[in-house]
């Protein structure tokens, strides 16, 4: 049976009804890896034989592989985070996310390429080499996680997840193509994740469908006696929620239209023309310009780096402090001088409150709007090499996701069409704390109307570039 | 905060040495340059009135998360697990360089 392009659900059906195998799936996707990876560099850990599931494959998603950013601890299988530090760490522990797949019948499938320590929206600061845009592989796909978002939409594994501080998964989405879903701060448990911000990170899935997207959220999210940050709020059934057809409010924020590449413009323009023909109601709202949020969020982002990195003494696990890379020691220098005295004040706690203006921002409009609705990022996918000529790329570039990273509010980004250089537009919908329901129904409406404007089937024929 | 912000090498290596990283003399270098550049962008936050704000440390208003008193703990390491990434183990435990005579 021809497996190419089926999603996790349908692969799953297919396994049910026994026209394919989990072991021939596996081996599939292994294959595609084996192939492809070196063109791509989205995979650094290739994980080659399946694990026995002892619930013999009847979970929720029994059987089926997945990719995993390599900052997810995965029991026994080397866990980097791009980075030289932990070039040879073989994780002695699973993180709740990876046993909670486990739990629902998961295969490993590779841990996948990053920027080093999640630093970055490009991949390009990863210590094992950038990965490549399935799109154009002269191009990044975006990062943090990169290499799943390559991965998945290179078809070399069916889904998988990625984490996000501020744009991390929403903008490799962008960048590569597919769907990325950023939970609320607290939906999915950190036990297990490399910290980076540890008030900022955010695990969530990266898939080709919004059921998938949907699916994995189900089994990930949820309380973890682990987590302290984790959220009790009970899990709902973000399948059923996806299918409501609810008719929303929507609301565009002109803030968010500025300085924007033409074409990635246009497109999420006419995405908005046909919410309107569908029955939404599309009104202008006010919010908090999106260029205060990336000084908070430089300012907060290093400075819980800078405390979270001082764990790497190279002595109980990992290599010394030299082998870590320029932009993990520029971030820890920074944020090491905004905690420091006589500065903390100034920048660190003057960065949380306006925090809290963000917060309060996002409250206010969410009181008259369900949904806000924008270009996920600014630009499409930039050539490598670019992100060196800025001294806080990363920042500049997720200008358009930081707010809602800041707020810890959900978002999801979506495709949107081809710039006219045949590289995919992403359009982010935001909405309110643990409202990824709503996220979900509307983007699977608009799944549903527009296919996403084909891009994710384009996505499937984009083989012959990767040399 | 109106005057361009510049960081001097000095502080540069005193923020290495609170840091623990040994920087090489071109790094020193070339972050004294760059310390600037995000400084001077992160003042746009003197423009947001923020003085009747309380600071925001957790987005989840969560308190007192604790443990329930005799809930088994499921995820201990074993003292082999615990030290299997190090470099130097002695008897059980890390070993590291001396630091007192």
């Amino acid at each position: 049976m021809e497996l190419k392009g089926l999603s996790l659900v349908q692969l799953r059906d297919a396994i049910a009804k026994k026209k394919v195998s989990a072991d021939e799936v596996f081996a599939y996707f292994a294959s595609r890896i084996a192939t492809h990876n070196k063109a791509l560099n989205a995979v650094l850990t290739a994980v080659s034989e399946p694990t026995v599931q002892e619930d013999g494959g009847t979970g929720a998603i029994g059987g089926l592989p997945l990719v995993v950013k390599d900052n997810f601890c995965t029991r026994g299988v080397r866990t980097t985070a791009s980075s030289k530090v932990l070039e040879n760490f073989i994780p002695p522990y699973e993180s709740t996310v990876t046993q909670r797949l486990q739990n629902a019948g998961y295969r490993l499938l590779g841990k996948t390429n990053m920027d080093a320590w999640a630093h970055g929206s490009s991949t390009e600061t990863s210590d094992f080499g950038p990965t490549r845009n399935p799109w154009d592989v002269t191009r990044s796909p975006g990062g943090s996680s990169g290499g799943t978002a390559a991965a998945v939409s290179a078809y070399l594994a069916p889904a998988g997840i990625g984490s996000e501080t501020a744009g991390s998964i929403r903008q490799p989405a962008s960048w590569s193509g597919i769907i990325g879903l950023k939970p609320t701060y607290g939906r999915v448990p950190r036990y297990g994740v490399i910290a980076m911000g540890s008030s900022l990170d955010c695990p969530g899935p990266m898939t080709l469908t919004v059921e998938d997207a949907a699916l994995l959220l189900e089994i990930v999210a949820g309380k973890d006696p682990y987590d302290a940050t984790s959220s009790p709020i009970p899990v709902g059934s973000y399948r059923t929620e996806m299918k409501q057809k609810r008719k929303m409010r929507i609301g565009i924020c002109e803030d968010y239209f500025q300085g924007l590449e033409k074409t990635v413009q246009k497109r999420v323009e006419e995405m908005v023309e046909v919410m309107k023909r569908m029955g939404h109601t599309v009104q202008p709202v006010k919010l908090l310009s999106p260029k205060y949020s990336i000084s908070v969020y430089t300012i907060i982002q290093r400075a819980e780096v800078s405390s979270n990195l001082a764990r790497y003494d190279g002595i109980r696990y990992g290599n010394g402090r030299d082998t870590f890379g320029m932009e993990a020691k520029r971030r820890m220098m920074l944020g090491t001088y905004t905690l420091s005295y006589g500065y903390y004040d100034a920048y660190y706690k003057k960065a949380q409150k306006v925090r809290t203006l963000i917060i309060n921002d996002f409250k206010r409009a969410f009181g008259e709007v369900d949904l806000i609705v924008s270009p996920t990022t600014p630009i499409t996918a930039l050539t490598l090499g670019e992100f060196e000529k800025y001294p806080f790329f990363g920042e500049v570039m997720d200008v358009l996701n930081e707010p809602a990273a800041m707020a810890g509010i959900p978002a999801i980004n979506v495709p949107a069409g081809l710039d006219d250089k045949g590289l995919p537009v992403g359009m982010q919908l935001m909405g309110t704390y643990f409202a990824e329901g709503t996220l979900l129904d509307m983007a699977y409406q608009l799944e549903q109307e527009t296919g996403f404007m084909g891009v994710i089937q384009k996505g499937l024929e984009n083989e012959s570039k990767w040399v | 905060m109106s005057a361009p912000i510049t960081i001097t090498e000095d502080e540069v290596k005193h923020l290495a040495s609170l840091a623990r990283l040994m920087l090489t003399k071109a790094e020193i270098e070339r972050y004294t340059a760059q310390f600037g550049d995000t400084l001077e962008y992160v003042k746009n936050l003197s423009e947001l009135k923020t003085d009747d704000l309380a600071a925001t440390n957790a987005v989840v208003a969560l308190h007192n998360v604790g443990f329930e008193d005799g809930t088994t703990c499921t995820r201990g390491l074993s003292q082999e697990e615990a030290t299997a990434n190090a470099k130097a183990v002695s008897g059980g435990a890390f070993r590291l360089d001396r630091i007192m005579q």
